[in-house]
């Protein structure tokens, strides 16, 4: 009678987990919109993960994040060669990353983003000679948190495949973001090209430039000009916004000070220095 | 100075003529009535406010009508017909010949409702049905009555990114756009009749019933009632909305930066709530912004004190017809398409750190003025909303901002319906 109840136990469980699991709604392919090339159930319970709030419970997130790089690494032989698998490692480590993240269990959160980032960097390799062997849905989920050479390229990548949004304006903005990342990297002449390509690229898709005036000046005065001035000192090449209010905030109330000392240590001067001085003065 | 007076008359004539084509003009657009002798009577539905409206219900469906929050709904069905009457008494001797011509041969077959005898002929620029000469001993015969014979719309399935040429895919639907596909009829048909005596024609009559531009966008949604998009998910079912609840597009306060409040061709909105929802939103967020910048208290996760960038909202989607809609959005019942709904983007380089930091100062406005915008909204990355996880970590990249402000490519925020 115990086993019986027990193997209920164990049916109801695995129930439970099961339709959790499949009540996702979006797969890999729905989500990436691509075919992940391993097996897709392994796929989509990582996109899973990825892309929706969890319904498990902390144990068993750690449970089925775990089995999930256990399968990953049981396949990892036969598809080293394959870009698309090293997106899913990645994104699988991700999760586990958010998972200890969550669980604030630090050392083995940065341990995972480290290997979700290697990972990242493989894919991104593999990806090099052909980029299309992934999409803009993955290269722009690569981007966050890469170091900043590689999130270049994948956003590059992104933007080579028209943007993975169809909104124009998220397109024209993956443009200025791609100059921007260009500028804080020192790599002006690239971020030239760049910012002719994207009004070339408006030209040619009918941008309605009575809405994109605006935008095309920012981009003009907020990411060329500004980091021109900026080229010669790589530490400042983060966020001007608050360098200006660095200065308002610092540097303003510093020279304030000085000048209410210079003028404190003047009346000092005159007030009780220069009198002795000149009582000592032979008439 | 006579010749002045005559000069002057003869301009006012000229142009109070004008202005009554003008008007007559404005007046029957869609339906042409170019003789005093016929009347037609082609409203698609009780609702529709203007005899010369005209949808295409396939046939057995029925459609919810009525797409705002508050507007009752209806159901309509196949529409009424097309009633097409000469007024003049006729003689015993005289004959009619009606005919139909459609302008779109793609959609262009129609069903003859009036019993009269009668054939259809596939000219060059289009369908034509043609009744048989009508004697006096055909019942009805001033009368014609016929119905468009429904097509089959499948919707287009826009592919994104580049195509082929490596060229970025262009929106390509909706019927005010370029279509080449023709996804959307545009439709018109001539109605002509001719009475003859004899065997001569003694008089001709004509009509043009077209569909405006109201009429096309209430088609857009008929096409996409109950259809899945790529064949699966879920089937669509918004409601097609009335021709009152169509109307021209107000003005955007010049606060509010970015598109447009539709970037649909059709110079016509549906905004339910919309703009208003913009307006909130946008005060919210430049009050919230001027406070924080203004306290310089604002910290990120690890204590360390942030600096609020001078970014504005930029509105990147309102509302989208149908058609637009499949190009966009994954969601085919998407509330943009309700006029209910609003995408805002952060005006600074996407994922950059300024506009990682407004989002986050637009979520704390938006969360801080709850009641007063009483309205949905979410963060999204890749057409998914942010998940609560991604609001509490900081891994990617670890920078003191939250996951979900540094991933967001947009806010969107709709009225609850």
């Amino acid at each position: 009678m115990q086993t019986f109840s027990t193997k209920l136990r164990i049916i109801v469980f695995i129930t439970a987990f099961a339709t959790s699991l499949c009540s996702s709604a979006a797969s890999f392919g729905d989500y990436f919109q691509s075919k992940p090339e391993i097996d897709s159930t392994i796929a989509d319970r990582v996109t899973h993960y990825y892309s929706e709030d969890v319904q498990l419970s902390i144990s068993q997130q750690q449970l089925e994040l775990l089995k999930l790089e256990s399968q990953l690494r049981s396949i990892e032989s036969t598809h080293t060669e394959q870009a698309i698998y090293w997106f899913i490692r990645g994104l699988n480590d991700r999760n586990l990353a958010a998972h200890y993240t969550h669980t604030n269990e630090q050392k083995t959160a940065k341990k995972h983003i480290e290997n979700k980032n290697n990972a990242y960097k493989k894919a991104l390799n593999l990806a090099r000679n052909n980029p299309q062997k992934l999409n803009a849905a993955m290269y722009s989920t690569m981007k966050h948190g890469l170091p900043e050479d590689l999130k270049i390229e994948a956003t590059q990548f992104e933007l080579a495949q028209g943007g993975n949004i169809d909104n124009d304006s998220a397109y024209w903005y993956l443009h200025w973001s791609n100059i921007d990342q260009l500028k804080k990297a020192g790599r002006h002449e690239e971020a030239d090209k760049a910012f002719e390509s994207m009004q070339k690229a408006m030209q040619e898709n009918n941008a309605d430039m009575s809405v994109y005036a605006e935008l095309n000046r920012q981009v003009e005065k907020q990411t060329l000009k500004r980091t021109d001035k900026n080229a010669a000192t790589p530490v400042q090449k983060y966020d001007t916004e608050e360098n200006k209010l660095i200065g308002k905030e610092v540097i303003m109330p510093a020279l304030l000070i000085i000048a209410l000392l210079s003028l404190l240590l003047l009346t000092i001067y005159e007030l009780f220095i220069k009198p002795k001085k000149n009582k000592h003065k032979p008439n | 100075m006579t010749d002045k007076c005559f000069l002057n008359k003869a301009i006012k004539i000229l142009g109070h003529t004008c202005l009554y084509y003008v008007a007559i003009y404005t007046q029957f657009c869609n339906a042409e009535i170019l003789s005093n002798d016929l009347s037609v009577i082609s409203s698609a539905d009780p609702q529709s406010n203007a005899v010369q409206s005209f949808i295409i219900i396939p046939k057995e469906k029925f459609i919810q009508q009525s797409i705002k929050k508050q507007t009752k709904r209806q159901i309509i069905s196949q529409q009424t017909p097309f009633v097409i009457e000469y007024n003049k008494p006729l003689n015993d001797t005289e004959t009619l010949e009606w005919r139909v011509k459609v302008s779109n041969k793609q959609y262009g077959t129609i069903a003859a409702l009036s019993k009269f005898p009668g054939r259809g002929k596939l000219l060059k620029s289009g369908f034509l049905w043609q009744s048989d000469y009508l004697n006096k001993s055909v019942k009805n015969r001033q009368r014609l009555v016929f119905r468009p014979k429904p097509f089959s719309h499948q919707p287009k399935i826009y592919k994104k990114g580049r195509g082929a040429a490596g060229k970025r895919r262009n929106y390509g639907g909706g019927t005010m756009h370029v279509n080449k596909e023709r996804y959307n009829p545009k439709l018109s048909y001539t109605i002509n009749l001719n009475i003859l005596k004899s065997g001569s024609i003694i008089s001709s009559h004509k009509a043009i019933l077209k569909m405006d531009k109201k009429d096309m966008i209430r088609q857009e949604y008929i096409n996409h009632y109950n259809i899945r998009r790529y064949g699966k998910g879920d089937n669509g079912n918004i409601p097609i909305p009335t021709r009152q609840e169509i109307s021209t597009i107000p003005i955007k306060p010049s606060e509010l930066k970015g598109n447009p409040l539709t970037e649909s061709k059709y110079q016509l909105i549906i905004d339910d709530g919309m703009l208003d929802l913009a307006n909130k939103i946008n005060n919210a967020y430049m009050t919230h912004s001027k406070k924080l910048k203004a306290s310089k208290a604002f910290y990120d996760l690890d204590s360390k004190k942030i600096f609020v960038p001078n970014s504005s909202l930029w509105i990147s989607s309102g509302w989208r017809n149908p058609e637009r809609n499949e190009w966009y959005s994954n969601a085919v019942n998407g509330i943009h398409q309700r006029g209910g709904a609003i995408d805002f983007i952060i005006m600074a380089p996407s994922n950059s750190r300024d506009s990682a930091i407004a989002y986050w100062v637009l979520w704390q406005a938006l969360e801080e003025k709850k009641a007063y915008i009483n309205a949905y909204w979410q963060l999204e990355k890749n057409g998914r909303p942010m998940t609560t996880q991604e609001f509490k970590q900081d891994i990617e990249p670890k920078n003191g901002i939250p996951d979900a402000f540094d991933k967001a490519d947009h806010l969107h925020a709709n009225i609850q319906y």
